[in-house]
């Protein structure tokens, strides 16, 4: 358990759940229940940044908006600095949305293209009253400076600015209230990589001058490898091993995030991906597996896999996988 | 100051930027003509007292139904009336009923199709329900019967034309505000802690206008064609106001001996409804963000 | 030694012209009323069961490069001003329309980035392979049914003979790529060009399908010509590697050699920013400022603006020069390949 100097984390998230209902098919489109989270419980401590890895339908960017209450959830509980996100009152809820903030992936997407810059980074300052007249408009250039914007910014539109500028106009807007924890849900994947590697040293002086503490949901390795403490890695809504980013890199245990790591492009002609790997579909939100949901995938699936969803035990101090290759260890 | 490498602080920040939307507008040869003709008219409309020759409500006897002559551009109809003088009062009614029932039918339907389709839910599906409902009566049926019912003057004609064009425009800024709120930034302003209203009007009005006035101009042509049409019947405003509906009913009668009666309000709606369609198709494809660039 | 030049190096060669030859491309966009050289003076050749991997950011010119050889620039906003594109012995640039259409998908077929708008949504996937069939072989509706049922299994569909008729929708991202792959193969193309196939997929996936990929090169002698921005698939499919930035080619080597010795101070910088799954957290060195857009292009070398070696010389424009020692790595710069 990742601790502050106050001995709790800074956000705890327990057992979260959510399914979504939609109408699928065609042509007499049927309402399927779709599983996005599955009981997903992991800690962030203050300053830290934990990676949320996996693939399309694990559920990853549904967390944030759980977390943020930008979505409600069936089930589970969010707690940050010991206050019961779910619970809160309209106006605890606003002063919470100060301190837990967001970044999107689409930068063109995140902003209103109809407001200019210094509108869209002053407009949450003048909301919640941290400023007035004159200040808000200090506040904006500080920010600005900050992300690397020149102060002429403030004059234009979203749709003056490249990717990588949007984004750090986003990230700004992020800033604006003084936010404790930021999630980023993919934010550089919509981004060249020398465009990326500058927001990634940008987050990076961002979480020690502030102390912020990130939830870095990416679906690419390498990124949260360079970026994050931690890392969890959730497989079709459920988290399926989470530890030190160090120790799950060097040696993943769970056999989902080992393909992960196999089947991540290495530039090293000598480490190509491995290429002969199994063939199949990766399975549908809708009708998950029966058991562990990675078993039909598993090269080493055993008979309970398919009955019994393994549960997410801590193996080694603050690693914990949930695979039946890994009993917890007896007491 | 901030030792990220970014982009070089003498660089202003740029992008290929697309033509702006007035350019695009103002090279559409469309949109250009239907705003002079439409321009063209209004100023006749609003210049009225000044431009017609003849009072349009001053009979002569002696002058019924004269064909089209040096005096009389566009002859004289059944009570000696100047016909020309007739259409040029005429346009104040269409244009004036036009754009006050259009306005009305967009404000009050905007802000409904707006919080419907941001809020979802029960409220989403009693409006849209009620919408369906009143989209299935046709707009004449429902000026005719509003009229008839509540009595043929100015006000209960705006207000009739006004109810007709609410639904269509709650389904346009649903539709809209429904798209909108796909994109990130409505998610955005909600994690920052706004508030429903402030996100509605703030945010997602602003941007879906585009589709509104483009509506709103087709709308006007529309409302402009049903005003003539009630007066035609007999349900627009009452005479002996020059309407170009009314002229027409009045030369009705002498269609074949007397057709000018029939003919010159017929091109003025003519008119007025090519200009709008032009400019609602203009900026239609002025505004579209996917025409190509 | 990467997969397919490992695979590579027990096939017989026929020495014959490579299938697909440019030479000096340079294609041009136009801005309002001016035109912009986008691809300028761009040579290489693929050969017979080789994978070039065109490689560069956003508005370096590589899916332009792409279109171009395919003679699918939009009408009226791009043009192929100067070069010549040889393809399995026809120059495109020459022929006339309805030959290049004849060619397309017939000796040279594409597959797109997002298999979701590039098949049609409302015919059924074996329709869409067979198509090819039909139009350029002129085979009966069964027969090219046949064939698409072969195909689907060649690409490694499962049930295919169960979902031959079924829609682009029933598919997940990964199948629908393969049933793009199917239809680029149909008609058994020397040429194949894939712009990005696998940048939208889940990273398992994209593992899977760039299998199929170098197998189906191996099965049916294809030369494949992969657009792309990621250099770890670069360095795992293929065989020779051209990096664009700007329009320009700066740098063409073998990938062994090019990842030993990235010489470009582009592709050094790039390789720099790329953080990486196989190393611990080092620090990352972002390339400063970003790509200028068409219009402001410097006219010598592209890479000037944001280059750390920069020196006068570059306001001209550097000839692409082999490098001492290698002659198969060649670079366009004044100070690394003078």
């Amino acid at each position: 358990m990742t601790e502050t100097a106050t001995g709790a984390a800074l956000l705890e998230v327990r057992g979260l759940s959510k399914t979504f209902s939609e109408k699928r098919g065609w042509p007499v489109p049927k309402t399927v229940a779709v599983r996005a989270l599955d009981g997903v419980s992991f800690d962030v401590a203050r300053g830290e940044a934990l990676g949320i890895v996996g693939e399309s339908g694990c559920g990853k960017s549904t967390v944030a908006r759980a977390c943020l209450r930008l979505i409600t959830p069936d089930a589970g509980s969010v707690r940050f600095d010991g206050i019961d996100v779910a619970a809160a009152s309209a106006s605890a809820l606003r002063t919470l949305r100060q301190r837990l903030q967001i970044v999107f992936q689409d930068p063109a997407s995140a902003l209103d293209p109809r407001q200019r810059i210094a509108d869209a980074l002053g407009e949450s300052i003048k909301v919640h009253g941290i400023a007035r007249g004159k200040a808000v408009m200090d506040s904006v250039l500080r920010l600005l400076d900050e992300v690397g914007l020149p102060p002429s910014a403030a004059r234009r539109f979203p749709h003056e600015f490249s990717g990588g500028q949007r984004q750090r106009i986003g990230i700004a807007r992020a800033l604006a209230l003084g936010p404790d924890l930021v999630f980023a849900d993919e934010p550089v994947s919509a981004l060249d990589v020398s465009v990326q590697a500058q927001i990634l040293v940008l987050l990076d002086e961002l979480r020690h001058r502030r102390r912020l503490a990130f939830v870095f949901i990416s679906h690419d390795l390498g990124v949260v490898r360079h970026f994050c403490q931690r890392v969890a890695v959730m497989y079709l809504g459920r988290v399926v091993e989470e530890g030190p980013v160090p120790a799950i890199f060097e040696e993943p245990l769970h056999p989902y995030t080992r393909l992960l790591k196999a089947s991540s492009p290495i530039p090293d002609p000598s480490r190509a991906v491995a290429l002969d790997l199994q063939e199949g579909e990766p399975p549908s939100p809708v009708d998950p597996p029966s058991g562990c949901h990675f078993h039909p995938r598993c090269p080493y699936v055993m008979a309970q896999c398919k009955t019994v969803a393994p549960a997410l035990q801590e193996v080694a101090p603050r690693r914990r996988v949930a695979c039946h290759l890994f009993p917890a260890p007896a007491t | 100051m901030s030792a990220t490498t970014a982009a070089t602080p003498t660089a202003t920040p740029t992008a290929i930027a697309a033509p702006s939307a007035w350019k695009r507008a103002t090279r559409s040869g469309g949109l250009m003509i239907g705003l002079v003709i439409a321009a063209v008219m209004v100023i006749i409309a609003i210049a009225a007292p000044w431009l017609a020759p003849y009072d349009p409500n001053e009979q002569n006897v002696l002058l019924k139904l004269e064909p089209p002559s040096a005096d009389h551009w566009f002859g004289t109809d059944a009570f000696g009336r100047d016909v020309l003088s007739r259409v040029i009062y005429g346009a104040r009614i269409s244009l004036f009923v036009g754009a006050f029932a259009t306005l009305a039918g967009v404000l009050v339907g905007t802000v409904i199709g707006v919080v419907s389709g941001y809020l979802g839910g029960m409220v989403d599906r009693i409006v849209t329900a009620a919408t369906d409902v009143l989209l299935s009566f046709p707009q004449l049926i429902m000026g005719l019967i509003l009229v008839a019912v509540l009595g043929a003057n100015m006000f209960n004609l705006i207000l009739a034309i006004a109810i007709t064009a609410v639904p269509a425009f709650i389904r346009v800024a649903r539709a809209s505000t429904l798209a909108m709120k796909e994109r990130d930034f409505v998610d955005a302003c909600r994690a920052l802690g706004f508030g429903g209203p402030r996100i509605m009007f703030l945010h997602v009005l602003p941007n879906i206008m585009d589709e509104v006035v483009v509506m709103g101009s087709l709308w006007f042509a529309a409302a402009i064609r049903t005003e003539s049409t009630l007066a035609f019947i007999g349900l627009g405003v009452p005479p002996p106001t020059a309407t170009w509906g009314g002229i027409i009913r009045d030369g009705f009668d002498n269609l074949l001996d007397a057709s000018w009666l029939s003919i010159f309000p017929s091109l003025a709606i003519l008119a007025i409804m090519i200009a709008l369609n032009l400019i609602g198709d203009g900026l239609r494809d002025a505004t579209d963000p996917r025409a190509p660039q | 030694m990467n997969v397919a030049a490992a695979a590579r190096a027990g096939a017989a060669e026929a020495s014959a012209a490579a299938p697909l030859v440019v030479e000096g491309l340079t294609t041009s966009i136009r801005i309002d009323r001016r035109w912009f050289d986008a691809v300028r003076d761009v040579s290489f050749a693929v050969q017979q069961r080789e994978t070039l991997a065109l490689v560069g950011e956003s508005g370096c010119g590589k899916s332009l490069t792409a279109l171009s050889v395919m003679g699918l620039l939009p009408a009226g906003v791009g043009r192929i001003s100067a070069g010549r594109i040889t393809v399995d012995g026809v120059d495109m640039t020459a022929a006339s329309e309805a030959s290049a259409q004849a060619m397309r998908g017939d000796r040279i077929g594409m597959i797109f980035q997002e298999p979701m708008t590039s098949l049609n949504p409302v015919l059924t996937v074996g329709f869409q392979i067979a198509e090819s069939l039909i139009e350029h072989h002129g085979m009966s509706g069964r027969q090219a049914r046949q064939r698409a049922l072969e195909l689907m299994e060649l690409v490694r569909i499962p049930a295919a003979a169960q979902r031959i008729d079924a829609y682009a929708h029933q598919f997940s991202g990964g199948m629908r790529q393969r049933v793009m792959i199917a239809i680029a193969l149909a008609c058994a193309p020397k040429v194949l060009i894939a712009d990005e196939p696998t940048t939208a997929l889940d990273v398992t996936i994209q593992a899977q399908v760039l299998a199929l990929l170098a197998d189906l090169q191996q099965r049916e002698g294809l030369a494949v010509l992969l657009i792309t921005h990621n250099l770890g698939v670069v360095a795992s499919v293929a065989d020779r590697v051209i990096v664009m930035y700007g329009g320009d080619v700066v740098e063409s080597a073998d990938v062994d050699a090019f990842f030993a010795r990235p010489t470009h101070p582009y592709s050094e910088a790039l390789l720099a920013a790329m953080p990486r799954v196989d190393r611990s957290a080092a620090a990352l060195a972002p390339i400063p400022g970003q790509v200028p857009t068409l219009p402001e292009l410097p006219a010598g070398c592209r890479f000037q603006s944001r280059c750390p070696l920069r020196v006068d010389r570059c306001a001209e424009r550097p000839p692409l020069m082999a490098l001492a020692g290698s002659p198969g790595h060649s670079v366009r710069c004044w100070v690394r390949a003078p």
